[in-house]
């Protein structure tokens, strides 16, 4: 090659390294700055507040660093060409066709039936499918799940949290305690059993430190008769309301309630759903497995309101958030996690719950106006009113504890229940 | 600041290329230089620039002083001085906690470290100065006598915070008035996207996989954890771990020759394909050079070299090239262990492996420098000897090893490529091509657009890291 030729090459090497740099450069200072990222279920940096501390700690700049690659331009576009990228650099676990009976509709009747007749608390036994831990999930037949681990210390404070509303309350209020196991328990197989502990033995723990006038709601048993079915969504943490039903129908055992039928009730469906798991994985093996969300139109009557701090007051309102959609669309059950609201039907039998829960109790409450004159839900986190004060203004004779596995187990979400008291 | 990050890509060397060649005058140009290379180094530390000033205020000094001495004993106090301060600044900002747990386990005291935060890239501007100074007093160089033109080479941000170790006398006509041109800008471009590839692609990619079998410092690795691995994970980590020490330091070479490049610097070679060698010496000719040359020339040749006490003097070496990667006794014992085998080779086995096949020498190497690695990664003994158990128990794991088999198949071509890239067949191609075509050459025409697709595949990989979701809002 001639040096004419080369030294041209030199160019067009120089030029379009430096120009490519100095366009995104430019970009990147003036292009429209986002707050907050949808998929990402939180808010972007912001430019830090300058302080002398920050700037001689070194932290101040380390935030523009974190601000600066939040707003990159096109930043979804770049995020989505990286993980085509990352999911093409090998075979992709999902390309791999593996024989898997919970994908095939006949061997699932056959095993529905089998498991119905023989509980089996364990995991299930091993088949060919192949998982693996991504982000702190566990990703497994165009799946994912969170691993459970808390320990016995945890779910012990856990129950003092919930005998002390107990002694408080009684004999005035019933309190029951239900707790949620999650998705991995029933799924799970022999070869990967050691990824989680198992759910029964952790609630078996809670319950006994309970006191024994506390009535103690069995779903994990329920639910376990039904693993088969569509209860927890693929690719969100969150249970469906199928798997939310179960939960309402062994509550309605202790509670001495009649469950009502889900086969004549109208609903309707949220499609395309990917979850809070996809969105943390983005696993193309979930991607290509969305969810649906389903929601229930019961036909009592309901009147709905949100509630504030202050007692009662009270602002009507709906039951389902209609409009949530996409990555959202769990947030359908009540309208999602709002501090405090309340259903009041035509059930004149003077049962009167208030429920305390996260999110997952969004899914559950719902079923309630089918038994109950009144339902009240706080939401433990949110909720900042007077508690107590609030169930004697209401007239609350029962009171549920709902949570999920995790939360009974997180110091956290211990302390917010601990917190309503005041 | 970093060079695999967005801000350093897209606004630090845009505007410091665009600030440099704004001017022709050389003085100018250095003091671009300069204050850039302050800005990149106070940006993660600013605290820490007035060490960095003050030392090399002090070594230039120093230098000068020599030089007016040259040839008294006033000279040689001058080169004691600089080497004493410089290593006591080390001892100071890096070995403090080190130092006082041996005095306390030794003399049952309870004496506490002052721990200040590790100075960036101190243990690489202390062995600039140590080198040029000490080349002033051997009348290699002759004293740098403007200080700016100092500092600019103590500073230069291309190499100042991880390698490679840039010796004065390589570069002394390049300080000042060098000749910037078009070509080594080009192939400086060239250079700075394959390393930016090697780091942002291999490198941290590998550090997942190291992360999920060996911990990282966010989640070390538990006992636990580690007795539930079967053996093949433990050696998948270590592999990994291999891949990922190689590509992101030789990565981190390759960008700061890149970026030298690029501003008219000539920077010697760092690596040159370590895992190809056929014996732990040549392994260490091939790793990391800068440093391997400074011990050569700076503490094994004074201390006698090759003609007396030739055990004890590799004993040294080894030693100090093992403490000089941290202040933990396993760096030392990973300085020993490769003692242990240059001593070997040494004696009889260069000579055992000269005459066996080659693969026979590849294999031997690479079966001393794999495991070598977890000596180097575990800083904790307890860890470092329940893993290397593992590795040779040849166990499997009550998971069985279907998670990692679907690790290694995630990565196939991922890890095909890394393996392809330890070896020199880049440049073969390159050569090949060279001589193939005949008046257009294709490697020519083809490196720009790869240079666009490397860069394209970084930065979505560095935006892609600040992904970040959260499950659970507001907690």
């Amino acid at each position: 090659m001639s040096e004419v030729t080369k030294n041209k090459m030199h160019t067009v090497n120089v030029a379009i390294f430096c120009g490519l740099l100095l366009i995104g450069g430019i970009a990147s200072l003036a292009m429209k700055k986002e707050t907050v990222s949808v998929m990402e279920n939180r808010k972007l940096a912001a430019f830090p507040q300058y302080s002398d501390s920050l700037f001689w700690s070194g932290k101040y700049f380390k935030q523009i660093d974190e601000y600066y690659a939040d707003n990159f331009p096109l930043r979804d576009k770049w995020i989505s060409f990286s993980d085509k990228f990352k999911s093409s650099i090998g075979f992709n676990s999902s390309e791999i066709k593996m024989y898997d009976p919970t994908n095939d509709a006949e061997a699932n009747e056959k095993t529905d039936t089998i498991k119905n007749e023989t509980v089996n608390n364990g995991p299930l036994p091993d088949d060919s499918a192949t998982g693996e831990k991504k982000k702190g999930v566990f990703v497994f037949k165009n799946r994912a799940f969170e691993m459970f681990g808390g320990g016995p210390e945890m779910g012990k404070s856990y129950a003092d949290v919930i005998n002390s509303y107990n002694r408080l309350l009684k004999p005035g209020i019933q309190v029951y305690n239900l707790i949620i196991p999650v998705a991995l328990e029933f799924e799970i197989t022999e070869k990967y059993a050691r990824f989680q502990k198992p759910n029964r033995p952790a609630i078996e723990n809670i319950y006994t430190s309970l006191d024994s006038n506390i009535k103690k709601v069995w779903a994990i048993d329920e639910i376990r008769k039904h693993r088969t079915e569509y209860i927890y969504f693929n690719t969100d943490h969150h249970w469906t309301s199928l798997g939310a039903y179960y939960a309402y129908r062994a509550f309605c055992f202790t509670a001495g309630l009649t469950p009502v039928s889900l086969d004549t009730i109208a609903y309707k469906t949220k499609p395309s759903f990917l979850g809070s798991l996809y969105r943390l994985t983005r696993d193309p093996g979930l991607q290509s497995n969305p969810d649906s969300v389903r929601y229930y139109l019961f036909k009592d009557s309901v009147n709905f309101y949100i509630g504030s701090a202050k007692i009662g007051q009270w602002v009507k309102s709906k039951m389902y958030g209609e409009g949530a959609s996409g990555a959202n669309s769990y947030s359908v059950f009540l309208q999602g996690d709002l501090p405090t609201v309340k259903m009041e039907t035509q059930h004149k039998n003077g049962r009167k719950i208030a429920i305390v829960k996260e999110s997952y109790g969004n899914a559950f409450a719902p079923y309630l106006i089918n038994n109950y004159e009144k339902v009240i839900v706080v939401d433990q986190r949110y909720y900042t009113g007077d508690f107590i004060a609030m169930l004697k203004a209401e007239g609350i004779n029962e009171l549920l504890f709902i949570n999920n596995i995790f939360a009974a187990h997180t110091p956290f979400h211990i302390n917010k229940i601990k917190g309503l008291k005041k | 600041m970093v060079f695999a990050s967005l801000l350093f890509l897209f606004i630090f060397l845009p505007l410091c290329l665009m600030l440099y060649y704004s001017t022709k005058n050389p003085k100018w140009r250095n003091w671009v230089l300069i204050v850039f290379s302050l800005a990149f180094y106070g940006w993660g530390e600013p605290i820490w620039i007035s060490l960095l000033i003050l030392s090399s205020l002090f070594d230039w000094g120093n230098s000068i002083f020599i030089d007016k001495h040259r040839g008294t004993k006033w000279a040689k106090i001058g080169v004691t001085v600089t080497v004493v301060f410089n290593l006591a600044l080390l001892a100071t900002f890096k070995y403090d906690k080190f130092i006082v747990d041996q005095v306390n386990s030794l003399l049952g005291t309870s004496f506490t470290a002052p721990g200040y935060a590790l100075p960036l890239g101190i243990s690489f501007y202390t062995f600039h100065t140590i080198s040029y100074v000490v080349d002033v007093y051997r009348g290699d160089i002759k004293a740098q006598r403007n200080f700016p033109n100092f500092l600019m080479y103590v500073s230069l941000f291309s190499s100042l915070v991880a390698g490679p170790i840039i010796r004065y006398a390589h570069v002394e006509k390049e300080i000042y008035g060098r000749k910037e041109n078009l070509t080594d800008f080009s192939l400086g471009v060239s250079r700075f996207c394959i390393g930016l590839f090697k780091k942002v692609v291999i490198a941290n990619i590998a550090a997942e996989i190291v992360a999920k079998y060996m911990g990282d410092n966010r989640d070390p690795l538990s006992f636990a954890e580690l007795a539930n691995f079967s053996s093949l994970e433990a050696w998948v980590g270590l592999i990994m771990f291999a891949i990922q020490i190689y590509f992101d330091f030789s990565g981190y070479s390759d960008m700061a020759i890149g970026l030298g490049r690029m501003f008219g610097f000539h920077f010697r070679e760092n690596f040159n394909y370590p895992y190809i060698s056929k014996s732990i010496g040549e392994f260490w000719r091939r790793w990391h050079i800068s440093l391997g040359s400074i011990f050569r020339d700076y503490v094994y040749i004074p201390l006698g070299g090759n003609k007396k006490r030739v055990y004890l003097n590799l004993f040294i070496v080894w030693f100090l090239t093992g403490m000089w990667h941290g202040p933990s006794w396993n760096f030392i014992f990973w300085g020993l262990y490769f003692f242990i085998f240059i001593a070997l080779e040494r004696a009889f086995l260069l000579k055992w492996l000269e005459k066996a096949p080659a693969f026979i020498a590849h294999i031997y190497a690479l079966v001393i420098i794999i495991p070598g690695w977890v000596i180097f990664y575990f800083t904790d003994t307890e860890m470092l000897i329940a893993y290397v158990k593992k590795l040779f128990s040849f166990s499997s794991g009550p998971a069985g090893n279907m998670e990692v088999m679907n690790t290694l198949s995630t990565h196939l071509f991922w890890l095909i490529l890394a393996l392809i890239l330890c070896m020199p067949v880049y440049h073969t191609i390159k050569n090949w091509i060279d001589k193939k075509s005949g008046r257009i050459s294709f490697y020519n025409t083809t490196v720009i657009g790869f240079n666009v697709l490397l860069l394209f595949i970084c930065v979505a990989q560095l935006v892609g890291k600040s992904y970040n979701p959260f499950i659970y809002f507001r907690f």
